[in-house]
């Protein structure tokens, strides 16, 4: 029987270039990705432990029993389903294709989401350079937590970096997310330098980066970097409560409250004084 | 633009009348038969008599306040029967006095005329009378076992709307080529000859009732202007006075004049006879902005003035229910909409945008008066600007289910298709739920609605109806019988054609039946070619000649035959035998494999293409199985696929389903995915439902439904609007949109007093969820919801 080892996958993507990403979803419709109707991918595997991520499906780099509540009638199944499979790069197009008549009425395409899309950088690079070769917009939205040296060639063929910053201060990143904050910043500067389209995007986190101070913080990180006009500030939301508990694992955001997009209107305005054109 | 306060009052006018029933018509039109002064005529003279009897006699309605005059009964919602049609039994009347839904109340005295003259001269006497006594037993049996349903036995044919021209076009005009075509008339050598004289006579006296008719309202208003104190309105009752003797007469020079020579057409063609889908002003964007634009040049009138009129004729609309439907008609078309459905933008006759300040206008008049009546859509076109769609679509999140979207360069591919010429193609547009038409020169017309699921139950038992007891069907035998998916769909073929011809053979006779005794002068003047043909609308007279069987349940056939596929034959996940035994027992005891049906197996509405080749296969079929028939006055067969409310009937008469679906419960919708069954977002229900060729139809119908909160941002709507276009440049042929939460519709039936004003999308037209049965707003409940996590 085939046994996933998540390792392996990894180097011998690098190694021999196999190109099989590893993904859970492919979500249509999805018009918070970037502009337009776009499809997102969402790849698996994140080194990230954010604790407030609402995707915890994403984390680990391996397919994992998710299990399902199902309703039919008065009877209630168990889905024993699995979350994560791998895919070829020429299969994702196939799937990608399908929407082209609305990418190309609205102005989207796909955007290569996570987990962390960049953990699978061989793969995001073909799927982007295949998408760059058929007209396609593409998008990575990235939290810049891996170090990969095919970031380059990777900015070369995507059209916009949908760019995670969770918070621009290293010890809120210690406690509260994990990895080197080095790496995030510097891949931040390196996209910067080649000169591809960036929006910000902001989890806001009640009790995290919701202070006067982490929002300053965050704001002059983003003034530095030129090639950064849009921010996109995401309220907490507790949708992925529920998948924590499917998974065997604890949510430790404990009772906090769903955030509102009118609880952030001052937020927003802080950040359009700064000069950013600001979404919520 | 704001309502005025007469506007507001007319408004609320309009929506506290009670529903009821007049004896009114019925009364007359039995005293003009009574009388025997018609018994010599012929057929066609006869009926123009007796409309014109009505007209002279018919009470004047005018309100309070409005700007356009002319009701279809003595009062607003005061609705008259057709007892030449159908006649309606003391029971009947019970029956609809009391229902819950869609009701229509009766007093002692109504229905004292029914029990003592209407109902005891029209017994055995009546359209329906000779329709059931002349079909077969074959018909009776499937019919009884809801195989299929018959749009003409309690109301007529007409499915039409106004062309462009006869917004200039005056009644004098139509009798002089009436006298035109009396002259050609060879009465020596032409063996229809006779005929046409009789027709053509009747015509000219049609077009003289009502010129007398508009007169009647003239001597009203100018009574009422004499007496009336406030001078305002004694100068305004004196215009329409005016008007009322200028128009249907002549041809209209301004918007009022416009308007109220419409409305003049419209009272006489659903007084003639009880029409489906009334009758329409079609484009009337493109009717109006000519004379809109020369008064706004020459300054005789204000915007505020041509809104005012305009909301005054939208009033008019709300307060024409639909004929009263009783038994499967009622079943099948539940609702007091009468489905005039008004076309704003698509193209000019030559080719080039047709949206113009009219149409913007339009909307605006849409969006202010919400009112259930007149339906609206819009026709969109490569043509058209963004920002009409983008208009569009702010009132269409405003969650009232209008305007619905239609797809003009599709219809115009459908029209020509159908070998109508360029122009009357462009002229054209839809009408009713979604149905295709050269508007002005066609009669196309729907004769009933094809229950597609309930032909597989039927199949999987060698075509033999549990529910009845009955053996409809061919013998093809039963689903074991089939080794092969292959030889269960020539199976699923060969019965959808055997009752297809059932149910052809009673279109047939039912539609000579109208052609002998049934003829509509009226209508027949207002529709090319009639005059010059000298022919009646019901005979071919028309310049086109279209007759529909809708299909049922695309979504829900889909999915049964796709599920036999996948489970029984490919996968061997379940044995046919044990399968049929489940549907037998409505899954008791086999919930493990409803489940199985259920989620785990493919389904239409996912672009998945395993099952919407199932889609595409029984799309061709059952274009392959009704095309090519001719009926008796020459009109093509033609499918479309549209339900109005027989999805819900048509699943009381089904069984349970191998696609997972409990016997009895409703069937899916038009050509939306079954509810709940569409799991990967709107892009793939588009596409899913864009594999069939639309334009092989007249007409498809697509409903999704959307939580407000994707539309709460301009992009938001914007992605509708693209969504939209998508959609269209892949020949889709309808799409709409219920903006609503599902936790909104379930505390609406929880507490519909709080909810009045809540209008939900149902099918091909929009209702209040208040008056919708329980069965249909859970239906509606169960739609998947595209939201955004």
């Amino acid at each position: 029987m085939f046994v996933f080892c998540p390792k392996l996958f990894v180097i011998l993507q690098h190694i021999f270039l196999i190109m099989q990403g590893l993904i859970f979803d492919i979500k249509r419709y999805a018009i918070h990705d970037g502009p337009g109707i776009r499809t997102t991918v969402f790849l698996k595997g994140c080194p990230l432990r954010c604790r407030w991520c609402h995707n915890p499906e994403s984390q680990h780099l391996e397919p994992e029993l998710m299990p399902q509540n199902r309703k039919l009638g008065d009877r209630t199944f168990v889905d024993n389903r699995t979350v994560g499979y791998t895919i070829t790069p020429e299969a994702l197009m196939k799937e990608i294709r399908k929407d082209h008549v609305f990418f190309e009425e609205s102005g989207g395409g796909v955007t290569f989401s996570g987990g962390e899309p960049l953990l699978q950088a061989p793969f995001l690079l073909e799927c982007l350079r295949r998408c760059k070769a058929e007209n396609i917009h593409t998008c990575v939205d990235t939290a810049g937590a891996v170090h990969t040296p095919l970031l380059d060639e990777i900015c070369q063929c995507t059209d916009t970096f949908l760019y995670d910053v969770k918070t621009a201060k290293e010890p809120t990143f210690k406690d509260y997310i994990g990895t080197p904050y080095s790496t995030v910043i510097d891949n931040l500067r390196r996209i910067a330098e080649a000169g591809t389209h960036i929006i910000a995007r902001i989890p806001v986190i009640p009790g995290v980066n919701d202070s006067e101070n982490e929002i300053d913080a965050i704001i002059n990180l983003l003034a530095g970097i030129p090639q950064i006009h849009e921010v996109n500030l995401l309220p907490f939301h507790r949708t992925g409560a529920d998948k924590y508990k499917r998974l065997g694992r604890t949510w430790d955001m404990g009772n906090t409250p769903n955030l509102k997009a009118e609880d952030l209107t001052s937020m927003q305005q802080r950040f359009v004084d700064a000069g950013f054109e600001t979404k919520v | 633009m704001k309502m005025t306060d007469r506007i507001r009052r007319l408004r609320e006018q309009s929506l506290n009348a009670v529903n009821r029933i007049t004896a009114e018509r019925a009364l007359l039109i039995t005293e003009f038969y009574k009388s025997g002064v018609a018994d010599a005529e012929p057929v066609p003279v006869q009926r123009a008599l007796s409309f014109k009897y009505i007209l002279e006699h018919k009470y004047i309605c005018i309100n309070d306040g409005e700007l356009i005059v002319g009701e279809r009964g003595p009062a607003p919602k005061a609705t008259p029967t057709y007892p030449e049609i159908c006649i309606h039994s003391m029971q009947d009347l019970q029956i609809l006095n009391d229902r819950a839904k869609v009701s229509f109340k009766s007093d002692e005295e109504t229905r004292a005329a029914y029990r003592d003259i209407i109902i005891p001269f029209w017994k055995g006497k009546s359209n329906r009378d000779r329709i059931f006594n002349s079909l077969p037993q074959e018909w009776k049996d499937a019919y009884a076992a809801g195989l299929f349903t018959e749009f003409q036995e309690q109301r007529a044919p007409g499915h039409t709307a106004l062309g462009i021209k006869m917004f200039h076009t005056g009644l004098l005009d139509l009798k002089a080529r009436i006298a035109d075509s009396m002259d050609k008339l060879d009465l020596v050598n032409d063996p229809e000859g006779v005929d046409k004289r009789d027709e053509l006579r009747a015509m000219d006296i049609v077009c003289d009732a009502m010129i007398m008719y508009a007169g009647r309202h003239a001597d009203k208003l100018e009574e009422l202007a004499a007496k009336e104190e406030d001078a305002k309105r004694k100068a305004e009752l004196t215009e329409m006075a005016r008007i009322c003797r200028k128009v249907p007469a002549h041809a209209p020079e301004t918007v009022h004049e416009a308007l109220q020579h419409y409305w003049f057409i419209h009272l006489g063609v659903v007084t003639e006879l009880n029409p489906w889908d009334s009758f329409n002003p079609g484009r009337l964007d493109q009717s109006l902005y000519p004379f809109y634009q020369k008064e706004m040049e020459e300054g005789t009138t204000t915007k505020e003035q041509v809104y005012e009129v305009l909301q005054s004729f939208w009033v008019k609309f709300n307060n024409h229910p639909s004929p009263p439907k009783v038994g499967v008609t009622a079943e099948e078309s539940n609702t007091y909409t009468d489905f005039c459905l008004i076309n704003v933008g698509g193209v000019k006759e030559d080719g080039s945008d047709g949206v113009n300040e009219m149409s913007y206008i339009l909307l605006d008049v849409i969006q202010e008066m919400r009112l259930l009546q007149p339906s609206s859509m819009i026709q969109v076109s490569k043509k058209n600007p963004d920002r009409f769609i983008r208009q569009a679509v702010e009132i269409i999140k405003t969650g009232f289910g209008q305007p619905s979207v239609f797809n003009t360069d599709a219809l115009v591919q459908e029209m020509l298709r159908a070998g109508k010429d360029v122009k009357d193609a462009r002229n054209g547009g839809c009408s009713g739920c979604v149905e295709t038409g050269a508007f002005g020169t066609e009669a196309y017309i729907l004769t009933g609605y094809f229950n597609l699921p309930k032909i597989l139950e039927l199949t999987l038992n060698d075509g033999f109806d549990k529910r009845t007891g009955k053996q409809l069907g061919l013998h093809t035998g039963k689903g074991t019988d089939y080794k092969t998916y292959e030889e269960l769909f020539n199976a699923y073929k060969a019965q959808v054609a055997h009752f297809m011809r059932i149910k052809l053979t009673g279109n047939n006779i039912i539609e000579r039946i109208f052609m002998r005794h049934m003829p509509v002068p009226f209508l027949s003047v207002l529709i090319d070619d009639c005059i010059a043909k000298g022919k009646d609308y019901m005979c071919g007279g028309a310049r086109y000649n279209s007759s529909y069987v809708q299909g049922v349940g695309l979504g829900s056939i889909t999915d049964m035959l796709t599920s036999l596929r996948y489970n029984v034959y490919d996968k061997h996940n379940v044995t046919m035998a044990e399968l049929l035994e489940a549907l037998d027992n409505d899954f008791k005891g086999y919930e493990e494999l409803q489940y199985q049906l259920v989620y785990n197996t493919p389904k239409y509405g996912n672009d998945d293409d395993y099952a919407d080749e199932q889609e595409v296969a029984v799309f061709d079929m059952y274009y392959d199985v009704l095309s090519g028939h001719k009926s008796p006055r020459g009109a093509d067969y033609r499918v479309n696929m549209l339900p109005t409310t027989c999805h819900v009937y048509f699943g009381k008469v089904t069984g349970a389903t191998p696609d997972g679906r409990n016997a009895w419960k409703v069937l899916s919708e038009g050509i939306s995915p079954v509810q709940g069954a569409d799991t990967n977002g709107p892009t793939a229900v588009i596409r899913s439902a864009a594999k069939i060729d639309h334009i092989k139809t007249g007409g498809t119908l697509l409903n999704q439904k959307f939580t407000p909160s994707l539309l709460s941002t301009d992009e938001g709507c914007y992605n509708l609007v693209h969504l939209i276009r998508a959609y269209f440049r892949m020949d889709g042929h309808h799409i709409q949109f219920n903006v609503v939460n599902a936790d909104t519709l379930r505390d609406a039936q929880k507490h519909p007093e709080n909810y009045r004003d809540l209008i939900v999308r149902v099918a091909g037209y929009s209702d209040y969820f208040n008056d919708l049965g329980e069965d249909l707003q859970n239906e509606i409940i169960c739609r998947t919801e595209q939201t955004t996590f």
